[in-house]
């Protein structure tokens, strides 16, 4: 009879705190988060809100794995880091500050000062890989201050793309950034450096290294992190010439679809998808020689 | 049984100032936003003197001594251009003064000298530049309207190089009391303002003075400083 009654869950002090300052979080971030979603998905806030896009992907895992740690968190002994109320402070200031980009600091910096307020350096360990993917997903002015100085680079990629277009057969001439093809034009914009897929790829590797448990081989994280920035440097080199190829060949609507449409968003899913198969060749190869190395030891 | 009560209050304690600071920040930051459905951080605060920019996006400026021969608006980079052709009053001296003044309260400074470069690079097949320094000058306001008394204009100056001309060339990015080469100068500049509800607006500077083929350019340095000044002066006074 008694286990059929439902049971009149009785919350502790402690515990009702806590969901207190769960509560207060989402009601202060809550609009904010939905906002960098928002222009995410429509891209309707600038440029530069969309090279932290990843974050559709990370926010959410982050959220998966604060939650897969509870356990853990709370089996953490109670101690607290001057450290975290002053970032807590300093959060505040931010986040009270109303301009964009500091009110937008201030979700990382408040979510690490909590760690260290309530769990010290130990709470922060635990959960320094949420907060790496939070951090990497809060929008800055990063991509902005670099574009003034990302000029040799886009001069390399315009280069690289007039010499495999010359090598197959066609009439490329390269100026500066300027790429010739049948007399149309093809710039290399600060914004075509390739910085958006770079981050998206190493965020989505992260994930991936985290989900397969090989995030703590340093070895293996190293050279997946390496893989991971060349396929997406090499990607956006080939992406480009396919663009320079389309609006030379005068094919516009197709241009249109792999340049702003749709067709930018698939090509970089493909990308993305090559590093799974990437990951496994890897982690199978140092597998294989760590497992070596352990019979030696032995 | 003591002892862990006591332990249990302190923990209390730090829970108890966070959910303090978390309600602060509620109360100020977010309730107003929740009830108005407008927050802070949608949009940055307005640029006053936009609609005075956005004349001079049309007609650029009237120089003391120098006379508009004509002026057009061609896209370079993503932007439209004000190319400003003028002629000193008692002389020959013909220079184009290009001016992009900002568009929004989103429009931000990038790669407006990169943007010049690529175009020149179209427009002349070749675009060489040499001798390159930053070069600075000092503008006094003519009417005290900012508490600065000088003002100090950091810009680009030097000699590019087309198969037919060479030109003296001045570039900076003048805002109300200074002069900066960088977009990152003006950020930092307009992040602050911005901690006081304030804007930094701005205005990409490039002035283009024709000179003898491989001349020396720092002869034109008191030509292209005096009418750096100028410009300076006049986005400083009526536009700004």
């Amino acid at each position: 009879m008694m286990t059929a009654q439902p049971e009149i869950k009785k919350y502790s002090t402690r515990q009702i705190l806590e969901l207190s300052i769960l509560i207060l979080l989402l009601l202060l971030y809550t609009p904010l988060i939905l906002h960098w979603v928002d222009g995410w998905l429509h891209k309707n806030i600038s440029t530069v809100h969309e090279y932290f896009s990843h974050g559709i992907i990370t926010l959410p895992f982050a959220g998966y794995v604060i939650w897969f740690n509870r356990k853990k968190w709370h089996r953490l002994p109670d101690t607290t880091h001057p450290l975290g109320g002053f970032l807590l402070l300093l959060g505040g200031v931010f986040y009270l500050s109303g301009v964009a980009e500091w009110v937008d600091l201030s979700f990382p910096v408040i979510l690490v000062g909590i760690c260290l307020w309530f769990k010290g350096i130990g709470g922060l360990k635990l959960q320094r890989f949420p907060m790496l993917l939070v951090s990497l997903a809060t929008p800055t002015a990063f991509p902005y201050i670099v574009a003034p100085y990302t000029f040799p680079w886009q001069s390399f990629i315009a280069h690289t793309v007039g010499f495999i277009l010359s090598e197959f057969g066609m009439k490329v001439t390269v100026l500066g950034i300027d790429i010739y093809v049948n007399n149309q034009i093809t710039e290399i914009a600060p914004y075509c450096a390739g910085l958006k897929l770079l981050l998206s790829s190493i965020n989505v590797s992260l994930i991936l290294l985290y989900w397969t448990n090989t995030i703590s081989s340093r070895q293996i994280t190293t050279y997946f992190l390496g893989t991971t920035a060349c396929v997406s440097i090499v990607s956006n080199i080939v992406r480009n010439t396919l663009l320079a190829y389309l609006h030379g060949i005068g094919q516009a609507a197709a241009f249109e679809w792999l340049h702003a449409g749709w067709g930018g968003e698939v090509y970089s899913t493909c990308t993305l998808l090559v590093l799974i198969p990437a990951l496994n060749w890897i982690s199978s190869y140092f597998s294989s020689d760590n497992l070596a190395d352990g019979i030696n030891e032995n | 049984m003591n002892y862990l009560y006591q332990g249990f209050q302190k923990q209390q304690l730090t829970h108890i100032t966070a959910i303090l600071l978390l309600i602060v920040l509620l109360v100020v930051g977010a309730i107003p936003g929740y009830f108005t459905g407008k927050w802070q951080w949608q949009s940055p605060p307005s640029v006053v003197s936009l609609p005075k920019l956005k004349q001079v996006r049309q007609m650029g400026l009237s120089l003391p001594g120098w006379q508009t021969l004509s002026h057009n608006s061609p896209e370079i980079g993503e932007h439209k251009w004000l190319l400003q052709n003028i002629k000193q009053a008692d002389s020959d001296i013909k220079v184009t003064l290009m001016l992009l003044p900002q568009n929004g309260p989103r429009d931000r400074p990038e790669v407006e000298w990169t943007d010049i470069d690529n175009w020149a690079n179209s427009q002349w097949g070749v675009w060489q530049k040499s001798t390159y320094r930053i070069a600075e000058f000092i503008v006094k306001q003519p009417v005290k309207k900012y508490s600065k008394d000088q003002l100090k204009i950091e810009s680009r100056f030097f000699r590019s190089t087309t198969q037919l001309h060479s030109y003296a060339v001045l570039q900076w990015y003048a805002t109300p009391t200074a002069g900066v080469t960088t977009p990152w100068e003006w950020f930092v500049a307009d992040q602050i303002a911005q901690w006081q509800h304030q804007r930094i607006p701005w205005v990409a500077v490039s002035i283009l003075m024709p000179m003898e083929p491989l001349g020396e350019v720092e002869k034109y340095w008191k030509l292209m400083h005096s009418l750096g000044e100028a410009v300076q002066i006049k986005l400083t006074t009526e536009v700004f």
